[in-house]
């Protein structure tokens, strides 16, 4: 038997590649939500400083005195599109949660249109299994901040203030986060594809993982890939195009590889579709009874 | 790790552990590079202390001698007793900072201290027939003639200033010698001295304004003192929340008594070490000098290294091991800038101390404090830059010696723009933090932290105690790092480095003044400066100009000209005068002065091309200007800048949204 960690990428890659209008989807709509706030910006600029002459000089000589002084006369309305974010970042992570179920389901399916199907009839589920996972995610947090700090108060001095705060703590939050968003995964594909109940879809993410091992792997392996695909715009910006055309470059750049991110998502999730069915096939007693669509469906 | 035994000095006496007297006799040896006194030397200084860990506190004898250098008899002497500035919450330093200082509290159980005279007796010997130090065969006690004095307010609780009225005056030119006994307790850590336990239970000690100190008497002439008043007078202060200190050059000879594992670091070098029933005793001597700092601990590494004839020494924490080499270079990178830019660096020592808390990032003669962070990575240099803005303090108070009480600017201020140079030269853009994106050098840190904090407000030229904690900053450190850096731009490098060459000649070992500063300027620069001195130093003028318009008008007629007027402002009430760059449409420039008078200027031209842009200080001399950003305006709106800010935010805002969304 090959591989379950490698077919299931390689399904995923298959998955990404043949599907473009589900990564073009999932693309567009990080980008959008990103230029509703940018748009704004451009034109404070514009109208604040794009006289001032300066902006040559900012491109290739960072100047922090003209930057405040810059912030001086947009501060104000800075602030009130960066308050924008308030509504913004919890509609984006509502739109992952419906997105994920649509994902799932479209990737089982085949095509792209099973895709709001899915939206359609996993949603409200998807949405409940996720505020349950909210909670815990909560939870999570504040046990590692009240752990981290009683260690802090413990081991303290600068030595042990420094590896509580700047290790210890970010280490435990982003492992913790990053499992819930594991179990949190499986759930949703117990949820699609098993049509589970979302109590029992709980249940299933919560321990899916632990039974099989290759789930970890495949979580690590894109948890990684997305995350170096995500860091290399910021390599990309921070080179300073200084001309129009270089600007414009270096963007389409950075555009490339956030689509190549969105495809990472696609990818992602065919490949725990693959895996999860592949290990549901091999155990078809795990049939949760009664469920309305009960049975492996592969695309 | 290295040890001095015995090598240098003069014969100094033992006297510790049980009863135990014990003579050591070292040969004679200067503690400058130079063999004759480079000061006026007007006090001497022995002292045997012992510190008590148990109970942080330091016992100590003293003998000071004291030159009268008037032409009238003196009947008076008045000492610092900087430490009863933590004595309780009643002293004028604590009522002033509410016992807060620069971050740090004073709280806790054990966070007083203070200093008892137990003794003062007038030694009646030479100084030397004058016998151990407390123990003169002939005296006159002077305890009960000691009187706490309050020279800069009503508040009769400080007792940080001392009068002791003498029973016959001092000669001119003649000496008195007192014996002292004292006793200071050590405060936690706070404002600059203290005590500190660690984690690992060990306790360090930083001691400075620890023993009882002259203040200077001005003679008619010196500073502020009338040439014709009929006599000199003392000038004492009491310590204040910002204030720091003034002392006469002199002569210290200092016998530090601590547990044998001790590491001790103080001012001068050592010149004797001896260990005895667990117990360790260093003597360090220093000359031409006006302070005697030191430090000591069980938990910290020395190190030693060497510039030219300065012999470097490291007392650091443990956890900051790592840094060792950050440190020296730093003090090498000071060493070579201030001796290429000022002027020797006369003494043949040097102490870095990584202290604790509120006693880092201060400076005494020939020992500085320090201070870093575990893991401090490469990019982010508060250890170089606090390294060498404290050794510029050797110069900048160490060896020019203004009152900090009085002309804070003078040793603060200079410091700063020297530090602010030496950083941005040698580290080059980023000098303070250096990370993609965000290269901050520390001229920019000067200029951000007077232009953008209130800068109508606090005059360089001030007594420190009259400023409010925010003026103080602002005044005594980042404005006049940025007036000094504008008087650079606007005379010159090379007329700047000869003003700081014949300061530094000229004042060495002395105690300048504002006046004294500007009286050199005016030298050099060949012009009287009193229209930059007066608003910039005495006053608090702010400079802002501002191009408001630029109004092209087309020709009405075939092969006629444009019609072209940018009106300049002078927005607040400094004046400067002024380049203003003006760049026409088809690539000309013209430069044109403006004396930067008025409130409003036109500029008038008349030219087959239409202005593109106009500058007002394109070549950025005038560092004091508040706003920058409106010195320059285009015709066309510049959109690129946007544009890539717009871009940058997009693709932030996407992988925030990536972020958020738990990796989606």
């Amino acid at each position: 038997m090959s591989n379950p960690v490698s077919t299931s990428i390689r399904a995923g890659l298959d998955d990404a590649r043949r599907r473009p209008t589900l990564v073009l989807l999932v693309y567009a709509v990080n980008l959008v939500s990103a230029l509703l706030l940018s748009f704004p910006l451009y034109q404070l600029l514009v109208d604040s400083i794009g006289q001032s002459g300066f902006g040559d000089q900012k491109l290739l000589d960072f100047d922090i005195l003209l930057w405040q002084e810059a912030l001086v006369q947009i501060g104000p309305s800075l602030d009130a599109v960066a308050l924008q974010l308030l509504w913004l970042i919890p509609l984006y992570m509502a739109w992952r949660v419906v997105a994920g179920v649509g994902l799932v389901y479209a990737l089982q399916q085949g095509g792209t249109w099973p895709f709001w199907r899915g939206v359609g009839r996993y949603a409200p589920r998807g949405i409940l299994l996720a505020l349950i996972w909210l909670l815990i995610r909560i939870l999570i947090g504040s046990v590692v901040v009240v752990a981290s700090s009683a260690l802090a108060a413990a081991w303290s001095g600068e030595v042990g203030t420094f590896w509580t705060f700047f290790v210890i703590r970010p280490t435990l939050l982003i492992t913790g986060m990053a499992m819930v968003d594991l179990f949190e995964r499986y759930g949703r594909l117990a949820l699609v594809v098993r049509h589970e109940r979302t109590l029992s879809a709980f249940a299933t993410g919560a321990v899916w993982p632990f039974r099989h091992g290759s789930a970890s792997v495949l979580y690590l392996f894109w948890f990684f890939v997305a995350l170096a695909i995500l860091a290399v715009p910021t390599l990309i910006g921070a080179q300073g195009a200084s001309s129009a055309a270089g600007v414009w470059v270096a963007f389409l750049l950075q555009q490339g590889l956030l689509l190549v991110r969105a495809a990472v998502t696609v990818a992602w999730a065919g490949s725990e579709v693959a895996l999860f069915e592949r290990v549901w096939m091999a155990a078809p007693s795990a049939v949760v009874a009664g469920a309305p669509e009960a049975g492996p469906a592969i695309a | 790790m290295h040890k001095v035994h015995g090598a240098g000095v003069r014969a100094f006496k033992i006297a510790f552990g049980l009863g135990l007297v014990c003579f050591v006799s070292i040969p004679a040896a200067a503690q400058t590079i130079h063999d004759s006194p480079l000061s006026e030397r007007r006090v001497a200084y022995e002292m045997e202390v012992t510190l008590d860990p148990s109970t942080r506190s330091i016992e100590g004898r003293q003998r000071v001698t004291w030159r009268n250098p008037d032409s009238v008899p003196v009947g008076e002497l008045q000492f610092h007793l900087y430490l009863n500035a933590f004595r309780d919450s009643t002293s004028t330093f604590m009522k002033e900072s509410g016992g807060r200082h620069r971050g740090f509290s004073a709280d806790g159980e054990e966070r007083w201290g203070g200093i008892d005279i137990n003794r003062m007796q007038i030694v009646r010997n030479t100084p030397g027939d004058a016998g151990p130090l407390g123990a003169a065969p002939e005296s006159i006690d002077l305890t009960d003639a000691i009187t706490f004095i309050h020279p800069d307010d009503d508040n009769t609780q400080d007792r940080t200033v001392v009068s002791v009225q003498l029973p016959e005056p001092v000669a001119p030119g003649a000496e008195i010698t007192l014996d002292i006994d004292f006793t200071s307790r050590m405060p936690q850590i706070f404002a600059r001295t203290g005590w500190e336990r660690k984690d690992n239970d060990s306790l360090f000690f930083m001691v400075a304004q620890w023993f009882p100190k002259l203040g200077v008497y001005e003679v008619p002439g010196q500073r502020y003192v009338p040439a014709d008043a009929p006599a000199g007078q003392w000038n004492t202060h009491q310590f204040h929340a910002n204030s720091e200190f003034y002392a006469d050059f002199g002569t210290y000879e200092v016998s530090l008594t601590a547990p044998e594992h001790y590491r001790i670091g103080a001012t001068g070098k050592q010149v004797g070490e001896v260990i005895l029933n667990g117990q360790k005793q260093v003597t360090y001597r220093a000359d031409d000098v006006h302070d005697f700092a030191w430090t000591a601990s069980g938990d910290l590494l020395e190190f030693t290294d060497q510039w030219r004839h300065v012999a470097i020494k490291l007392l650091i924490q443990p956890e900051h091991r790592a840094q060792v080499q950050r440190h020296f270079d730093a003090a090498k990178v000071a060493l070579d800038y201030y001796d290429q830019w000022l002027g020797e660096y006369p003494y043949d020592t040097l102490t870095l101390v990584d202290g604790i808390g509120g006693s880092n990032g201060m400076e005494y003669p020939t020992l500085i404090t320090c201070g870093t962070f575990y893991m401090l990575p490469e990019w982010a240099r508060p250890l170089e830059l606090v390294t060498i803005h404290e050794f510029g303090h050797q110069y900048f108070y160490g060896l020019l010696a203004s009152n900090e009480f009085e002309e804070s600017w003078m040793d603060e201020g200079m410091n700063s723009y020297i530090e602010m140079r030496i950083m941005d030269t040698h580290y080059g853009r980023g000098s303070v933090m250096d990370i993609p994106g965000i290269e901050l050098s520390d001229g920019e840190v000067q200029r951000m932290s007077y232009l953008k904090n209130n800068p109508s407000s606090g005059p360089m030229f001030a007594k420190t105690w009259e400023m409010s904690s925010s003026d103080y900053g602002k005044a005594s450190y980042a404005k006049p790092a940025v007036v000094l850096a504008t008087l650079e731009r606007y005379l010159g490098w090379d007329a700047m480095q000869r003003i700081l060459h014949t300061y530094y000649e000229r004042w060495r070992f002395k105690h300048p003044t504002t006046r004294d500063f500007i009286a050199i300027v005016e030298e050099v620069a060949g012009q009287p400066m009193t229209w930059f001195f007066d608003p910039y130093v005495y006053g608090t003028a702010v400079v802002d100009y501002a191009v408001d318009a630029i109004v092209n008008t087309p020709p009405t007629e075939d092969g006629g000209r444009y019609q072209s007027v940018a009106t300049l402002l002078r927005k607040d009430n400094g004046v400067f005068p002024q380049v203003v760059r003006v760049r026409f449409a088809d690539g000309s420039v013209e430069d044109v002065a403006w004396d930067g008078q008025g409130a409003k200027h036109e500029l008038s031209f008349n030219r087959d091309t239409p202005i593109a842009e106009v500058f007002i200080d394109p070549d950025h001399i005038v560092w004091l200007d508040v706003d920058r950003l409106n010195n320059r305006r285009l015709v066309e709106p510049e959109t690129t800048y946007a544009r890539r800010q717009q871009f940058n935010a997009t693709v932030w805002l996407q992988q925030l949204f990536y972020l958020f969304g738990g990796l989606f």
